[in-house]
């Protein structure tokens, strides 16, 4: 008899939940344990890597790969956590980065910037901790 | 998140925030304090016996009666009758047949019959399957059969007896805990929140106790172990583990045969078995069963009948020699305000259900034959 069937029933309806971004998982253990990552750049607990997976390797990352609709993510593990989501204006349309920022807020971050790698100096505040969304195309 | 992230406690805003998006509830309770408010008392199926979500094992040898229990108990909760002086509360049963579906239906048609049921009379709200579930493998059967049951009875399924739990198990090792645990959890998602009733071998060697891993001891609510002596012909229904309450007597049981008005091919008359309750003198405890004017009838025959074994035995003779004339019983009975035709009518019944013995103008009761 297969011993891990009802292991496999157990965890069924975690499975009916949207996928995760690409090392949600690890973040989402984390969070279970009543733990967070420790603060790096630009304090922010978590960066958000759009389209690209070479940067902030040694951080605590989620990356929403090319080929991946943001909006079919789960964000729940940034849930009270400062984000930083990077993008690449190059590489992402407006409406892609849009569509990422408003995945993201869907799992309530605490804050969250927008960085352009391309325009470091014209960061975007979406949504800070003294005054919740900034930013009125993302309000509701 | 290539290397491993060092990580810190979560502050508590934090940790909320997160327990709030992951949909993660704390667990229900309570404070001393609430328990000065109202008191809600817990539903029960079979008073101190049987309750919602809850799990009773009732085990015993091969041939100990611990099916016909079952099936009795099944229809009581079935027809919201009192299971041999304990309350229920009529509810949707399920019978989930293992094993022994001929007889079974046998059974079944002895209770009704022995109970005084006929085509007419409101069934009990009881669906009994034609074949065993498989526990471990396809618990998804089950669950699919409690709903159909409920569908059909037109009443929510609140006991699923499962007959026997080896007959249904599946694919699996009894002996193993883990297996053993899965077929209860099996058993208990699928009732969906309904009691549940194993029915089970007592251990190869080891009678006092279950067949099996020991997990099925510790799931347990309640343990019944259910005994039959050759000698006196009696079953013993021992309470072994009764979960927040005292260990209640044993029930001890009388058998007898019930005719089914059905034939074998052969044309000869099939009979089954039914139980009754008895105390430890014999005496039936099932009084409720009888109507009151059947009740006052048998105590003053009892009653007559204990002064005649005095008699016989002041004289010198045998006590089973004493005899009751209907006559003086019937005079007794109506100064004990039981009107003539209303005595006729107790004096069938009580025959019926095999409370006495009548030969010509003689009667006498007949101890634990009362149901």
């Amino acid at each position: 008899m297969d011993r891990n069937r009802t292991h496999r029933h157990a965890v069924t309806a975690e499975h009916q939940r949207k996928p995760l971004p690409a090392y949600g998982r690890e973040l989402l253990e984390l969070r279970r344990q009543g733990l967070v990552p420790e603060r790096g750049f630009c304090n922010a607990h978590v960066i958000v890597c759009l389209d690209c997976w070479d940067i902030a390797r040694n951080r605590c990352r989620l990356v929403v790969a090319r080929d991946a609709d943001p909006l079919s993510l789960d964000f729940m593990a940034v849930a009270g956590l400062d984000v930083l989501v990077a993008v690449n204006s190059t590489m992402s349309d407006q409406a892609r980065r849009d569509a990422t920022v408003r995945a993201i807020l869907t799992g309530n971050p605490a804050s969250l910037y927008e960085l352009d790698a391309r325009a470091p100096h014209q960061g975007r505040f979406i949504k800070s901790r003294a005054l919740g969304i900034e930013l009125q195309e993302f309000a509701a | 998140m290539t290397t491993p992230v060092r990580a810190v406690r979560a502050a508590p805003e934090q940790q909320q925030a997160f327990a709030q998006a992951a949909g993660i509830t704390p667990i229900p309770g309570f404070t001393v304090a609430d328990l000065w408010g109202d008191y809600t008392p817990p539903q029960y199926l079979v008073k101190r016996l049987l309750g919602p979500g809850e799990v009773t094992v009732l085990f015993g040898q091969s041939g100990h009666f611990k099916s016909v229990i079952a099936v009795d108990l099944a229809l009581c909760v079935a027809s919201g009758r009192e299971f041999h002086g304990v309350r229920t509360r009529k509810a949707g049963v399920l019978y989930v047949a293992g094993e022994g579906h001929g007889g079974l239906r046998k059974r079944l048609r002895a209770w009704l019959i022995a109970h005084e049921f006929n085509a007419a009379s409101e069934q009990p709200a009881l669906f009994v399957t034609d074949a065993g579930a498989d526990l471990l493998g396809n618990p998804a059967q089950l669950r699919v059969t409690v709903e159909q049951a409920a569908k059909d009875l037109g009443l929510p399924i609140e006991l699923v007896v499962i007959d026997t739990l080896a007959a249904n198990f599946g694919a699996g090792d009894e002996n193993h805990a883990s297996d053993m645990a899965a077929a209860i959890g099996s058993a208990k998602r699928s009732a969906l929140g309904a009691a549940v009733l194993l029915v089970h071998h007592t251990g190869h060697g080891a009678e006092a106790r279950e067949r099996g891993s020991y997990s099925l001891i510790a799931a347990a609510d309640y343990r019944l172990c259910a005994a039959y002596d050759d000698v006196s012909q009696r079953v013993e229904v021992k309470f072994l583990k009764v979960k927040d309450d005292e260990r209640p007597e044993p029930f001890a049981f009388t058998w007898r045969r019930v005719p089914l008005d059905w034939q074998d091919v052969d044309g000869e008359e099939l009979t089954s078995v039914v139980i009754e309750r008895v105390d430890a003198s014999g005496e039936s405890v099932a009084r409720q069963s009888l109507g009151k004017n059947q009740a006052l009838a048998y105590r003053v025959l009892q009653r007559l009948y204990g002064l005649r074994q005095r008699h016989e035995a002041q004289q010198g003779g045998r006590e089973e020699d004493a005899i009751v004339l209907r006559g003086a019983w019937r005079t007794e009975c109506e100064k004990a305000k039981l009107e003539r035709n209303r005595f006729a009518e107790a004096v069938e019944a009580l025959i019926e259900k095999g409370c006495i013995a009548v030969e010509g103008e003689q009667v006498r009761p007949l101890k634990a034959r009362i149901g």
